[in-house]
């Protein structure tokens, strides 16, 4: 359950700090486009950035279709009951900011996302909360995976019958619980070292040259698509 | 002298009394086991001292007894606790963030945490596991690096539950190396006979809530 794009191509290697600014100025930027032609200036920086990520051109499709198949309710209602030019306009704003969202969020693992968050002055409080709701959401899939297997070693076969509702039921219940008490093994491990609110990090970020360079490529490349299509 | 004492501690945990008046002490530097069938109490003995469960009686630490919560976070960074599930214990995202994070807590500077953690990772010979994300370590992995994030505390009481359990030859003999050479005292919770025979260690035995000497 790692980040899709984690590891690939040079775009893994850049700052997530200076990704994730990039991103919301061109997300910002493409969502506030009020016609096509806005919306594909953009195009030739993502096509770029994709290639180098292109080995992963079939996990790269699968997600965008998965998010395409949402929009597609909000297109077909503007082609059959508003304007059809929005409708296309927002399937493409959409799936361009996602395909951003893909090649320079999801090439950084989710910690150090969460990380460059904090220097870029998100709460800390909401971060803990995403942190944790991260690093256990493993431990729950893991839980739910060994209770079914648990069921089925016992001869569980799901069958639309009450018996299957009431051990569906069982296997919730007993996630539900687990979870309870687990955090409350995980708070009481956190205060056991000293923990007071405040979560450290050990690794810390450092702009290199490569990351000023990508910077300064993408405010360039911005703002020559904004002074020549949107101004 | 005494580090960690005792005295007629009582738990009761719905409706049942699970440690029946408790007396014990333990002095700097030493050692000592604690066995017992499941559910005498030797788990909930750990987690009272920790200041994780309510009781009465009186605990004390370097003589001061330990009252409010505030009593009890001040010496937590003193008293180490491995806890018996490592998974309970691993919260950080790889092993390396997870040994840093009770020094980077304690506010001491970053080339002393990086120099203890990477004296920690030799130590327990876990260097090959440094970026490794918690949740995706073994059982016997996990069980050496819940000993070891606790140890990057240098606390001066370890408290250990159940540490060797699922571990291999190589990583118990690395463990018993370390009980070996520590300076701090131990108190172990175990069924663990070959550790008990290898260590030669004091030993009390936790029986339906009430603690004795073997």
């Amino acid at each position: 359950m790692e980040t899709p794009l984690n590891g690939e191509g040079i775009l893994s290697t850049i700052d997530p700090r200076v990704k994730i600014l990039s991103f919301l100025l061109l997300a910002w930027t493409i969502a506030l486009a009020g016609s096509l032609l806005q919306v594909f200036a953009f195009f030739p920086l993502a096509l770029a950035l994709y290639l180098t990520v292109y080995r992963k051109t079939v996990a790269i499709l699968k997600l965008l279709l998965f998010a395409d198949f949402f929009l597609l309710f909000v297109v077909l209602t503007q082609l059959f009951l508003g304007s059809p030019y929005q409708g296309i306009l927002i399937f493409f704003k959409s799936t361009i900011i996602v395909l951003f969202s893909l090649l320079l969020l999801t090439t950084s693992p989710v910690f150090e996302l969460l990380h460059a968050l904090h220097h870029l002055k998100v709460p800390n409080k909401l971060l803990q909360l995403m942190f944790f709701f991260y690093r256990y959401l493993f431990t729950l899939n893991e839980q739910l995976h060994l209770a079914k297997k648990s069921a089925r070693s016992r001869g569980f076969v799901p069958k639309t019958s009450i018996q299957t509702y009431r051990t569906y039921g069982y296997l919730l219940g007993n996630l539900l619980l687990k979870s309870y008490f687990k955090s409350e093994r995980v708070y009481r491990a956190l205060l056991s070292r000293g923990f007071r609110g405040y979560f450290p990090v050990f690794r810390h970020f450092q702009i290199k040259r490569r990351d000023i360079v990508f910077l300064l490529i993408t405010l360039i490349y911005w703002g020559v698509a904004v002074w020549k299509f949107y101004l | 002298m005494e580090v960690l004492s005792v005295e007629n501690l009582k738990v009761e945990l719905e409706g049942r009394e699970v440690l029946k008046g408790v007396n014990f002490s333990i002095e700097y530097g030493e050692k000592v086991f604690i066995t017992g069938p499941n559910g005498a109490g030797k788990t909930t003995l750990l987690e009272t001292v920790m200041g994780f469960i309510p009781f009465t009686g009186r605990i004390f630490y370097r003589g001061k007894p330990l009252e409010s919560e505030r009593d009890f976070e001040e010496v937590r960074g003193r008293i180490g606790y491995v806890f018996q599930n490592p998974d309970d214990q691993l919260f950080a995202p790889t092993v390396e963030e997870e040994l840093a994070f009770a020094p980077l807590v304690k506010g001491l500077k970053r080339e002393e945490v990086k120099r203890i953690v990477e004296t920690t990772l030799r130590e327990f010979e876990i260097e090959h596991l440094r970026g490794k994300p918690t949740y995706k370590l073994s059982g016997g992995e996990k069980r050496i690096v819940s000993v070891a994030c606790v140890v990057t505390m240098d606390p001066e009481v370890i408290l250990l539950d159940e540490p060797t359990t699922g571990l291999d030859r190589k990583r118990w003999n690395k463990l018993v190396e370390f009980f070996e050479e520590t300076e701090s005292s131990l108190i172990v919770v175990t069924h663990d006979t070959r550790l008990m025979e290898r260590l030669g260690w004091k030993r009390f035995v936790m029986e339906d809530g009430e603690l004795r000497g073997e």
